[in-house]
């Protein structure tokens, strides 16, 4: 409508545009501008003949809605009040306009002709109107904003009321009256009423205006909640434990309390955070000699050195999380604990090697048990120390998590002569299969517990090898997450025949003495070894499966459901199973679990299911059996 | 005292280990999440079907348990600025150790 058909050249248009104009929608019907352009165009018409005679003598067919090529004197307007500002209906078009510039050029000249024409029209309908005193060049009176103020729309426009105590004719009975505060206003507008009509009328002459509402709550609303408080009730424990640190200083008000209690209520304090210096020396006596304290997160090193002073005997020590234990403390223990042969300490981060060589040198008596998890500052001549002071005496080991482990320090280790319980597991980097077959073939004899767990470069040769020839005591084996490993590997480690059925007297004889290598194990943990599956289950349950406590074998993705139908009619002894992501476990397998073989008690205490899909919620269950992971809803 | 047959039971029956018994609303039971896993229909357990529950100590604790059982069990949930009294005065400091041990066991 605005934009004549004839006019074939176009710019660069938006994309919704051009849509639009696909589908033949134009802006310009649904504009607000243009429809108001309509509406004055029909107001033009009905306003009478002059106007269309002064449109027809200056602008022969060229009314706002004429469809002549050239510009009308509306989009001449437009296109001005455009400089001013934006329109989105006409964005397009003014760009069709700036970016042709022949166009631009060719139609110059008919601009200007039409921009007088438009001018003279524009006076020519104001003269029209009627409105000739209202002489303005701009053009813009098209946009002239016409709407009734609010004010002033709303409301009819009262006189003012007449100062009170003056005379005013009642607007109903024209009775001549005097005009109180009380006089209210006539109801149709104009004029007052007099005390009589306006009891008459029916209103309360008296009634007071309505009191203003006042806002409610407006207090509460300003008050923003940061934070809720919630469980303001504090726990029964924590409330016990500050009435035990009110009165920590008169042990004798807390009573006695036996020594398993101690440990009982050590865990609690670090169930709940709050093994503090002062609280700790409750579990503090001259007597003691092993104490236990399982979170010494609030221990400074100063209550850490009190701790060696207030129990002088103490023979074995455990911390855990003592992670702002220091070197100082190292050195008043080697000092004060005269009798101390048994350490195990968990996270000691901050103990220098320096602080680690003292302590092994001065320490009054030969270590018996050494274990520390992640002490990342433990190095070679740390562990050198502790040889030279300890080879003939320990007894157990624990390296956990401790970085600088690697092949060299297993001669060291090959030199404690009384070793049966080593923990290696989880290292920076793993150890080699050769170097652990090494050290497994000088102290592996004695070694009752073995855990080299996340050793990922160990493989099938380092059990075969190693494990099997050389530990010949062996009851608790920990490999967890050893990557290597295969089905067949150790299905032959635990004594498999090996693929063929058709064994002769010689080969059974000959797996015989293979299975004998290794004594069967009480406790076998190869969990997350993600290529072991049935063949390495039914071995390991053949060739242990009768004196089997405990069993993990959590990832053992691809085993089948008949070998882990096995455990339960194989391990009779079993008191703990983890059957973590073996996916074939289903609620039969845990039957045969919770049943056991026929005509034995069973001991079964825990069994482990997570990421078992098949185990349902109505798999057979037994009091004293906990089933731990069991899906719900699955 | 009268079983209530009615499920669930308004009253609930609480033992100590040396034969004193006390009586209390489900509500204060229900306190501790260890009384209410226990005395929970689907739970099957005997203490939801008996509607009677054992706390292994003496009698001394029991009775200062169950005083803080109705004690959270009424200021669970406050209004606002409601003022809650302090319950460890209430504590006597020789049977707090047991208390703790208690209430580690009864999780409140």
């Amino acid at each position: 409508m605005r934009r004549p058909g004839a006019n074939a050249v176009r710019g660069p248009a938006s994309a919704l545009t051009s849509f639009l104009r696909e589908q033949g929608i134009e802006a310009g019907p649904i504009s607000a501008y243009s429809r108001r352009r309509v509406n004055q165009a029909q107001n033009e018409e009905n306003q009478g003949e002059p106007d269309a005679e002064v449109h027809e003598e200056e602008t022969p067919g060229a009314g706002p809605s004429s469809a002549v090529p050239s510009p009308t004197p509306a989009t001449r307007t437009r296109k001005r009040k455009r400089a001013g500002e934006y329109d989105s209906d006409d964005l397009d078009e003014d760009e069709e306009a700036t970016s042709s510039p022949s166009k631009k050029k060719a139609t110059a000249t008919e601009k200007a002709k039409a921009k007088a024409k438009a001018k003279a029209a524009a006076q020519a309908k104001k003269k029209a109107r009627g409105d000739g005193d209202y002489e303005d060049d701009d053009d813009d009176d098209e946009d002239e904003y016409s709407a009734l103020s609010k004010s002033t729309a709303s409301k009819p426009v009262a006189a003012a009321k007449p100062s009170i105590g003056s005379f005013e004719n009642c607007a109903n009975c024209s009775k001549k009256f005097t005009v109180t505060r009380y006089t209210p206003a006539a109801s149709p507008p104009p004029g007052y009423l007099c005390h009589d009509c306006a009891k008459a009328s029916g209103t309360d002459p008296f009634k007071k205006p309505a009191p203003k509402q006042q806002r409610k709550g407006r207090q509460d609303k300003r008050k923003i909640v940061n934070y809720e408080e919630k469980d303001r009730v504090d726990t029964l424990a924590q409330l016990c434990i500050r009435v035990v640190t009110k009165h920590i200083e008169d042990v004798e008000a807390l009573g006695d309390i036996s020594s398993h209690n101690v440990d009982m209520i050590s865990k609690i304090m670090a169930k709940n955070r709050r093994l503090t210096s002062s609280i700790a020396t409750l579990f503090y006596d001259v007597n003691n000699t092993t104490l236990a304290l399982y979170d010494c997160t609030s221990l400074l090193p100063d209550g850490l050195c009190t701790l060696a002073s207030l129990n002088p005997n103490l023979t074995s020590l455990r911390l855990d999380y003592v992670g702002r234990m220091n070197d100082a403390v190292l050195a008043h223990w080697s000092t004060h604990l005269k009798s101390l042969t048994h350490v195990d300490l968990l996270g000691p981060f901050n103990i220098k090697s320096s602080a680690w060589i003292n302590f092994f040198r001065k320490m009054h008596r030969p270590l018996e048990k050494f274990a520390v998890t992640q002490s990342p500052r433990f190095d070679l001549t740390c562990l050198e120390a502790l040889v030279a002071r300890s080879a003939t005496s320990l007894v157990e080991l624990r390296l956990g998590e401790v970085g600088q482990l690697c092949d060299a320090w297993l001669d060291p280790i090959a030199c404690f002569t009384r070793l049966t319980r080593l923990n290696l597991a989880y290292p920076a980097t793993s150890l080699s299969d050769e170097g652990l077959i090494e050290l497994l073939s000088s102290i592996g004899e004695r070694l009752t517990h073995l855990d080299i767990s996340g050793h990922d470069e160990v493989g099938d040769l380092a059990f075969e090898t190693g494990i099997g020839p050389h530990a010949k005591k062996l009851v608790e084996l920990r490999a967890r997450d050893l990557v290597l490993l295969t089905d067949e590997g150790i299905a032959k480690f635990f004594g498999a025949d090996g693929p063929s059925d058709e064994t002769s007297e010689n080969e059974k004889e000959e797996a015989q003495t293979r299975a004998m290598v290794v004594p069967p194990l009480e406790v076998i943990d190869l969990s997350r070894a993600p290529h072991l599956s049935s063949n390495a289950l039914t071995a390991l349950l053949a060739h242990s499966g009768s004196v089997l406590r405990e069993l993990h074998i959590n990832g053992w993705k691809d085993a089948d459901n008949e070998s882990l139908l096995g455990i339960g009619e194989r391990a009779p002894n079993l008191t703990r199973v983890d059957l973590g992501w073996c996916r074939a476990a289903d609620d039969w397998v845990v039957k045969a679990l919770v049943e056991g073989p026929a005509g034995t008690r069973g001991v079964l205490e825990e069994v482990g299911c997570f990421g078992c899909n098949k185990i349902t919620t109505a798999c057979p269950r037994k009091r004293g059996i906990v089933l731990r992971g069991i899906e719900v809803g699955a | 005292m009268e079983a209530d047959k009615k499920s669930p039971a308004p009253w609930v029956r609480i033992t100590s280990d040396d034969g004193f018994t006390f009586i209390v609303q489900r509500k204060v039971a229900l306190a501790s999440q260890i009384l209410a896993a226990s005395l929970n229909e689907d739970s099957n357990f005997s203490e939801s079907h008996s509607n009677a529950c054992n706390i292994p100590y003496r009698g001394a604790v029991v009775e200062k348990v169950v005083e803080y059982l109705s004690f959270k069990a009424q200021f669970q949930e406050p209004k606002p600025n409601e003022d809650i009294p302090d319950f460890q005065e209430r504590i006597p400091p020789e049977i707090a150790l047991e208390l703790l041990m208690a209430a580690d066991y009864l999780d409140t």
